[in-house]
């Protein structure tokens, strides 16, 4: 009897422990735990060592509310009125209960600086997601150089069957296929930074009223069809030198001077395919030559006669610096307009030199002026972001899942209430460009309940918006030789510091001769950027054209049934 | 026997106390020389192997042979002889100017009186941050409402378009370096620890004032005027800051220099195997440069 109860005990000592074997290789092999469990069932020294996915985030995109990560920072907001920040930290903290095994950790640095993103994806230590255009130190237009240089993350199989894809195909297609894919694999999102409405000019209303400048609808401003024989009239107007004032001020080859060049170029009939100054080779042996056309030539003598015959433009080589000087001296009352993108955002807010003013009150928006035929280009900035290419599969998707958090999820809503809180709370005056920029053109869908809660007219002037509708979703865009395969992004990328020269030529000296300045930028661009040959660019350049003709036809029938336009087609792009 | 003993054991004592020295010598030389290895020659190591690569950030590095050197060949390239010629008119320029005129002025400063030198020696020791004084003038040089041509205007001169003028633009950067030029302190320094004595002798020799400086003064200095001059010409060669501030390489590559070139190759377009062959070609060019210096020009001239 003993020996049998012996027998039981010890059998049912094996079993017992090893059931609680099974058990605990159970509970390790479980991938992870659910957000109850992890809430519930670990102390909080475990949870600490549970988090083993580490997602490096800097501020953006839209994630800058827990920059001030230190705990006492953090409570001085709660007492400054700033529920902004709190907001932030507790979507972080909503994000990191729904995924236990991820931690979000906010990196102190700038995001939108270059030099931070490239030293920290040398070290090991950048931010998981940052603007591609920022990282490959291109501007926005040429974002695609840095899925080009490799730096920045595949997330095909991440978009494959995400939600929002559709939508972005919908309402981005053109811009996102250009900037963010390359042979059917995606690298890139677009930015939940308001989308830029694009390029155009700012003005100043004053000016404008002294001047008696009016719209047909007695607005002190140009209408909003304005052509380049107008701008050049107005600014010639706007000119006076016994006030030192002049009409325009230009930087001749920072950011903002060159998109301005492929726009009065367009204006004039030049189409855009690389760059305004570049066309199909005659010589076969590369795919593109650089060179002008006659009508580029009339868009540069355009420019030049503005600055040294009606002496109505202000620039030089002193206004090449990123801080802008050229804007600053529009606002400061040297200049009457000035040419610039994020002309929302920037300016929704208060005047540069006068906080007490608002700066709606003094500057104006105007789109590019219209050119022969009523052509006017559409530069609209699609600000993508990318990830680290470094990461691996987990964290990029764990990088991946707080992005969509930030930009589509629960903390957009969370953002966006926010908004509408303080608004309440503190009235109108709170809202500044960025924020309501987001509910002009944010890029993801913004629930409705959100959207009717902010009337943006509310905040932003008749014609801020009116203005950026016609430029960000009324103008039609021509179609890019990037969705034909027909450009080396890196090289083309670096035509720009080329083009520079044959601006600052014309800003720089009232001899100037524009066809030997262009001859000589054409060595430059010939031997250093534009030698190399496309696969099949023959077939590539006909089935780009064709496409070119098509636009021109459907939006600028005008222009397409010209003389000019069939001969420079003929002459210039259609050499095969 | 005792002498030969006391002699070895005083050989023994020396040969200690220098290996002692010796040892002593390399313990305190230790640290510099390890912060030197490290920051100094190890980069230009690698930089030699970075210059035969496509260097990646993250991707893995290739190895690219002579790639990056043929790129920047004038016939590849119409940049490499652009900033080159750029750099060498600057290099000219700069030490015409801003190395003989302050020599000039230091020696034509000694005949003042004491207080004066003293005065004109705090002057010039004056710091003045570089980048805040580059900027002063290029506002002082701008062509609608700057200094420089308000003046001409109250004078009733022409205006110039200075920085935005490539036949001057080059002469403006120059500029500068000349008014902040602080090796005048120097020359003042060293002039000061010339014997009155000889300029006294040569006086009752009958010798002139230009024989003086000919014959005393300037074979004084001349190791100190040798040890600047290979400064200046490394310093001018090297240029960037004035350029970079001044005109951002302009107007239309007139002031684009070559350490321009390597940044704008670096950090502008991410190309840093180019960049680092260019840099290898400017040190050698460097180098040639102050060897010829030091045959042609030595600090001593009874060596």
């Amino acid at each position: 009897m003993k020996s049998k109860l012996l027998k039981m005990l010890t059998i049912s000592l094996a079993l017992s422990l090893i059931l609680g074997l099974m058990g605990s290789f159970a509970f390790a092999a479980k991938k992870e735990l659910t957000p109850y469990e992890f809430r519930h069932q670990l102390t909080d020294e475990e949870k600490v060592k549970y988090k083993t996915i580490i997602v490096r985030w800097c501020g953006y995109p839209h994630d800058n509310w827990t920059v001030k990560e230190t705990i006492e920072k953090f409570q001085q907001t709660l007492h400054n009125g700033d529920p902004w920040i709190g907001m932030g930290w507790y979507s972080k903290t909503l994000f990191e209960l729904a995924h236990p095994k991820v931690k979000v950790e906010q990196v102190a640095g700038n995001v939108w600086n270059s030099q931070f993103i490239l030293t920290g994806l040398a070290g090991g230590t950048a931010p998981a997601c940052y603007p591609m255009h920022k990282v490959a130190k291109t501007n926005v237009g040429n974002a695609r150089m840095a899925l080009e240089k490799g730096l920045v993350a595949d997330i095909t199989d991440l978009v494959k069957d995400w939600k929002y894809t559709p939508w972005l195909k919908e309402h981005w297609g053109p811009e996102w296929e250009r900037t963010c894919w390359k042979d059917g694999r995606c690298y890139g999102l677009p930015g939940t930074y308001p989308i830029v409405p694009g390029w155009g000019f700012e003005y100043r209303r004053d000016w404008f009223k002294e001047a008696g400048l009016f719209n047909k609808k007695g607005e002190p401003a140009p209408i909003d069809d304005w052509t380049w024989s107008e701008f050049k009239e107005i600014a010639k107007k706007l000119t006076d030198p016994k006030k030192k004032r002049w009409g325009f001020s230009l930087a001749p080859g920072a950011i903002d001077g060159i998109p301005l060049y492929p726009a009065l170029m367009f204006g004039f009939g030049v189409p855009q395919a690389l760059r305004p100054l570049v066309m199909p080779s005659k010589e076969g042996k590369y795919t593109w030559e650089y060179g002008a056309t006659p009508q580029a030539i009339e868009a540069l003598k355009f420019l030049k006669d503005m600055m040294w015959k009606d002496k109505s433009v202000l620039s030089g080589v002193e206004y090449t610096s990123l801080a802008m000087p050229h804007s600053k001296e529009m606002l400061g009352g040297r200049a009457g307009m000035v040419w610039t993108g994020n002309q929302v955002g920037n300016n929704v807010g208060n005047f540069t030199f006068d906080p007490k003013k608002s700066n709606p009150k003094f500057i104006g928006v105007a789109p590019i002026p219209r050119g022969k035929g009523n052509l006017r280009l559409r530069i609209v900035d699609f600000c993508p972001f990318g990830f680290d290419p470094t990461l691996d599969k987990e964290h990029l998707k764990a990088s991946f899942d707080y992005y969509e958090w930030v930009a589509a999820g629960k903390g957009a809503e969370l953002r966006f209430m926010d908004n509408i809180d303080e608004v309440k709370i503190m009235g109108p005056q709170y809202m500044g460009g960025w924020d309501i920029g987001c509910y002009m053109y944010w890029a993801y869908p913004i629930p409705e309940y959100y959207r009717s809660q902010i009337k943006v007219s509310d905040y932003v002037p008749d014609d801020y918006i009116r203005v950026t509708t016609t430029i960000a979703y009324e103008t039609p865009g021509e179609p890019k030789s990037q969705q034909y395969g027909l450009i080396n992004c890196e090289k083309e990328g670096l035509l720009v510091d080329v083009d520079r020269g044959v601006l600052q030529a014309i800003v720089c000296n009232p001899d100037v001769d524009i066809q030997a300045e262009v001859k000589k930028a054409a060595d430059k661009g010939n031997k250093m950027y534009l030698n190399y040959k496309i696969k099949n660019d023959k077939e590539k350049l006909q089935k780009f054209y064709a496409a070119v003709d098509d636009f021109y036809k459907e939006y600028y029938p005008d222009w397409y049934n010209s003389t000019e336009y069939k001969e420079m087609m003929e002459k210039y792009y259609k050499v095969w | 026997m005792a002498i030969k003993k006391i002699a070895k054991v005083s050989h023994n004592k020396e040969e200690k106390g220098l290996r002692f020295t010796r040892r002593m010598a390399w313990i305190f030389g230790a640290p510099s020389i390890v912060a030197q290895s490290i920051f100094g020659w190890f980069p230009i190591l690698v930089a030699f192997v970075v210059a035969f690569q496509k260097f990646h950030i993250v991707k893995p590095c290739t190895y690219t042979g002579w790639d990056n050197f043929a790129f920047l060949l004038p016939s590849n390239n119409p940049l490499t002889t652009l900033v080159f010629r750029n750099t060498l008119y600057y290099a000219a320029l700069s030490l015409a100017l801003t190395f003989l005129i302050p020599i000039l002025i230091a020696i034509l400063l000694m005949e003042m009186k004491k207080s004066v030198i003293r005065v004109m020696m705090i002057l010039w020791f004056i710091p003045v941050a570089s980048m805040a004084g580059i900027i002063i003038w290029k506002y002082f040089y701008n062509t609608q409402y700057g200094l420089f041509n308000g003046i001409l205007v109250s004078l009733g001169l022409p205006t110039l378009r200075w920085l935005n003028d490539s036949r001057i633009v080059m002469l403006c950067l120059v500029l500068p370096g000349l008014i902040m030029y602080g090796p005048g302190l120097i020359y003042i320094a060293t002039l000061q620890s010339i014997p009155d004595e000889l300029y006294e002798a040569a006086e009752l020799e009958g010798v002139s004032f230009w024989q003086k400086i000919w014959h005393i003064t300037l074979p004084r200095i001349r190791p100190i005027m040798a040890m600047m001059l290979i400064l200046a010409i490394i310093g001018s060669l090297q240029i960037f800051e004035q350029p970079f501030v001044m005109t951002t390489g302009g107007p239309n590559y007139a002031t684009y220099t070559v350490v321009y070139y390597i940044f704008d190759l670096a950090f502008q377009n991410l190309l840093y195997g180019k960049a680092t062959a260019l840099a290898i070609i400017l040190f050698f060019v460097i180098m040639a440069l102050v060897v010829i210096q030091r045959k042609y020009f030595r600090e001593n001239i009874d060596v």
